[in-house]
């Protein structure tokens, strides 16, 4: 009878320099039943040694900087049940660096993260008319005072825990970030008003604070969203918001990234 | 006592979900928003006592994620800390608005001054009280002025006149009632409330002086009234085992 032949629980990869096969070779065991856990220590310290002689990055050393990731999403002019943010990275589905910058889906890669603000904001490339007659559809106003920003309830959970749950929340997490202003004349004729300048809120005031932070560590995944349970909120202001001059909403997630020294 | 203590300290930090004896903080909101009645009947709104699924007795709805995130009536799931107390007045969104409402070109912009008329007179009304156990740890007069929500939209320009709704279909121009939106303003509680998980608690703004303000038709060519909410929102930090 032929003997079978025996095959290591672990397969090292082929190295391709000698002092990586030496690392492998006096670390890299069996899996015994009894020692599993010791194989995952093993496991760490060969991956550390081999970072440490040939990474792209200082192991153990980490920098800190301030940052901002946002994910902005399309507002459907139907209205939505739920908008998903932080799903997508770039370059996934034509997803450019001007609707997120996040480096994988649903978590922040190598980095770890310290949120210590949440901002809701908005872009829309075109908002002016012509003339403004008074009505609703001719006014993204109208989406800020009666609309699409007075709904909704937002909430962040990190590994399918809840550690956000807000209502109306593009006023309550505003922009906060000293937006344009428009400046008019007044009233042009009897047919012809001037248009109400609303926005959600500019002052850094209103920013909300997560007080303590949230710390979200490297490949752990979390996940933001808006819903909308009580029923969908079409866009009103059809004549500005429409399939072609696309409503973007985002949220900015503003911290700390703690990620590897190069 | 001692010994069951004891026990369940060992069963939980042998088999259970969470890591025993460790606890983090997060800033967390409470908060229930319930549909103010159309017309001057009643003398009294009740929070936090109906949680999500059960029937706002005004609007006749079920309450969703929008309006409460209470699960058990008069209760909250975690330990919580009470750092602020804000209440909001909501006019709702005009697509959750009666259709004879929401068909008016102008409702937004131009139309909710009758109805912003009359919430700016319940500013000046009503009396907070938060009841924990039998206790009153809370009594605000006026609280949507002396408990605004601290934040809004920001607003620098209305309008009204356009030739097509004349002001003589909405007199007197354009109004657009806000609570403040500053921060700065929001009830601060100094010292903090603690409540334990599983405490009964209650809150009520009752209006002595006259029933509530009744709301009114929304314009002289629609009778209908519009939606309205309030709410009251207890903003502070969730005590919870850490995992």
């Amino acid at each position: 009878m032929k003997k079978p032949k025996l095959v290591p629980t672990v397969r090292a990869a082929k190295p391709f320099f000698p002092a990586i096969r030496q690392i492998v070779k006096t670390n890299i065991q069996p899996v015994s039943r009894k020692d599993s856990t010791t194989m995952i220590t093993r496991s760490e310290s060969i991956e550390r040694q081999i970072a440490k002689t040939y990474g792209t990055m200082a192991a153990g050393q980490l920098q800190s900087q301030r940052k901002q990731f946002y994910s902005y999403v399309q507002y459907p002019l139907a209205g939505s049940s739920q908008l998903n943010f932080f799903g997508q990275a770039i370059g996934n589905n034509g997803v450019t660096v001007e609707q997120t910058n996040m480096p994988v889906q649903g978590s922040f890669g190598t980095s770890s993260f310290i949120i210590k603000g949440i901002s809701l904001k908005y872009k829309i490339l075109d908002q002016n008319l012509a003339a403004y007659n008074g009505l609703d559809t001719n006014t993204f106003a109208t989406e800020i005072l009666g609309g699409l920003f007075n709904a909704g309830v937002a909430e962040l959970t990190v590994n399918a825990k809840s550690y956000l749950q807000v209502t109306k929340p593009f006023h309550q997490l505003p922009p906060a970030d000293g937006r344009i202003r428009t400046y008019s004349a007044g009233q042009v004729s009897v047919s012809v008003d001037v248009e109400p300048d609303v926005t959600l809120s500019s002052r850094s005031e209103n920013k909300y604070i997560c007080d303590p932070e949230i710390f979200i560590a490297a490949q752990q995944n979390f996940a933001f969203s808006i819903s909308y349970p009580s029923g969908l909120v079409p866009v009103r202001a059809t004549n500005i918001i429409t399939s072609s001059n696309i409503l973007y909403v985002g949220v900015v997630l503003d911290g700390i990234e703690l990620r590897p020294v190069q | 006592m001692t010994n069951s203590q004891k026990i369940i300290t060992q069963l939980q930090s042998k088999y259970g979900t969470a890591v025993s004896g460790k606890y983090e903080a997060i800033r967390f909101q409470y908060y229930d928003y319930v549909r103010m009645p159309a017309n001057s009947t009643t003398n009294r709104l009740t929070f936090f006592s109906n949680p999500i699924g059960a029937v706002d007795p005004t609007s006749g709805l079920a309450k969703t994620l929008e309006e409460t995130n209470i699960r058990r009536s008069g209760e909250l799931d975690e330990r919580f800390a009470i750092m602020q107390v804000r209440t909001s007045i909501d006019v709702l969104p005009m697509a959750r608005q009666g259709s004879t409402v929401s068909a008016v070109t102008t409702a937004v912009v131009q139309g909710m001054t009758p109805t912003m008329q009359v919430l700016r007179n319940l500013n000046f009304q009503g009396v907070l009280s938060v009841n924990f156990g039998q206790k009153n740890f809370i009594q605000i007069e006026q609280p949507f002025q002396t408990c605004p929500p601290g934040y809004g939209p920001s607003i620098r320009t209305l309008s009204a006149n356009g030739a097509s709704q004349s002001i003589t279909t909405y007199p007197p121009v354009s109004q657009f009632v806000s609570q403040s939106v500053d921060p700065r303003d929001v009830y601060v509680m100094d010292p903090a409330i603690f409540v334990e998980k599983g405490q009964t608690f209650g809150a009520t703004i009752d209006f002595y002086m006259n029933n509530m303000v009744s709301l009114p038709a929304f314009s002289g060519s629609v009778a209908a009234k519009m939606n309205v909410n309030i709410g009251v929102i207890l903003d502070g930090y969730v005590i919870r085992p850490v995992q």
